[in-house]
């Protein structure tokens, strides 16, 4: 039972901890550290905010200058899309029979879309004895 | 240290409030109302918020790690984080439940990084076996609850010294630990019970 309680005395003291002590100079230390992040994040933010106005100038100035060469050219093709779409309204149509035949024509077989391929020399030869 | 305990603690930031000024049944305790001024750059609080917890942070590193250097470097860490985060802290909660949770963050880290080296140097220590002759009783003693308590999960350590060291209720305990306190005190239970038997079995 002594033993026991013995045991449980010891656990308590040794999870307690109480003789574990810090460097003296810890707090000091830690204060200094802490010092030296609080100038560094200063500093970035003292970066950040002189960047802030230096890029919304340069963003200002982009746009400035981009804008004229881009809005012409939207126009123009704005119009275009317009002349496309009239001149799609003014082509007739087209009568059931002949739309038939241009997609006939239209249809290219596989065959012919190959692309060409060159004949031998001797073939060459043989068609010209043939065609004289 | 600083009794903060029976204080109830607000929802939301209240740093505009003096000390003890009530709010209901609201009180800020001094380490809340410290870390206001920290919010604001004010070394002077953070110094009184190192002094005040420095001791209590690094006994339960050293007990946690066994390692003096180790411990010392988290304690450390845990002023620097509190410190960047001083802005964004709301004091929902005690202070050290806040400032524990964050030990506990950084412990389970430092785990997982020295894991193997820990238990390799304990295997060793024990495996050699300090003559008696050489050390007194009590210091052979720790030494073997220090391989035991690094034979027990983290949870349940960290639980068992937070209740010694702190004494902090098994519900603040579960607060820190994000669980239920009934499991908080099944885990203090099983650390006790393991230590106990290890220093038993030593000194059959």
């Amino acid at each position: 039972m002594k033993k026991e309680k013995e045991t449980e005395r010891v656990i308590e003291e040794y999870l307690a901890n109480k003789n574990a002590v810090l460097n003296e100079d810890f707090t000091e230390t830690l204060l200094s550290e802490i010092e030296e992040l609080g100038v560094k994040s200063e500093k970035q933010s003292r970066g950040v905010r002189y960047l802030i106005p230096v890029a919304s100038l340069g963003l200002v100035a982009c746009v400035l200058f981009f804008s004229p060469l881009f809005s012409p050219q939207e126009e123009q093709a704005k119009d275009g899309n317009q002349v496309v779409f009239e001149n799609a309204s003014a082509v007739p149509q087209l009568e059931e029979p002949e739309k038939i035949i241009i997609e006939d024509l239209m249809a290219i077989p596989e065959e012919l879309n190959m692309p060409e391929t060159f004949l031998s020399e001797q073939t060459y030869d043989l068609l010209v004895l043939l065609d004289t | 240290m600083q009794d903060v305990q029976n204080r109830f603690l607000p929802q939301g930031s209240l740093f505009a409030m003096s000390k003890n000024e009530p709010l209901g049944n609201t009180i800020l305790s001094d380490d809340q109302l410290l870390m206001g001024e920290v919010a604001t750059g004010s070394h002077v609080a953070m110094e009184q918020i190192i002094t005040t917890w420095k001791d209590a942070l690094f006994r339960f590193f050293d007990r946690s790690l066994k390692n003096k250097a180790d411990a010392e470097d988290l304690t450390q860490r845990v002023f620097i984080r509190v410190y960047q985060s001083a802005s964004r802290y709301q004091p929902s909660a005690k202070f050290s439940t806040y400032l524990f949770t964050i030990a506990r963050n950084l412990l389970i880290d430092e785990i997982k990084k020295n894991n193997r080296r820990q238990m390799s140097i304990y295997s060793d220590e024990l495996a050699q076996g300090q003559s008696v002759d050489q050390v007194d009783q009590v210091k052979e003693w720790n030494e073997v609850l220090d391989f035991a308590i690094k034979e027990i999960p983290e949870y349940y350590s960290t639980a068992l010294l937070l209740r010694v060291q702190r004494e902090l209720t098994y519900q603040e305990i579960a607060d820190i630990m994000k669980v239920s306190e009934s499991r908080v005190k099944t885990w203090i239970h099983r650390a006790r019970s393991h230590l106990k038997k290890t220093l038993t079995n030593f000194r059959k």
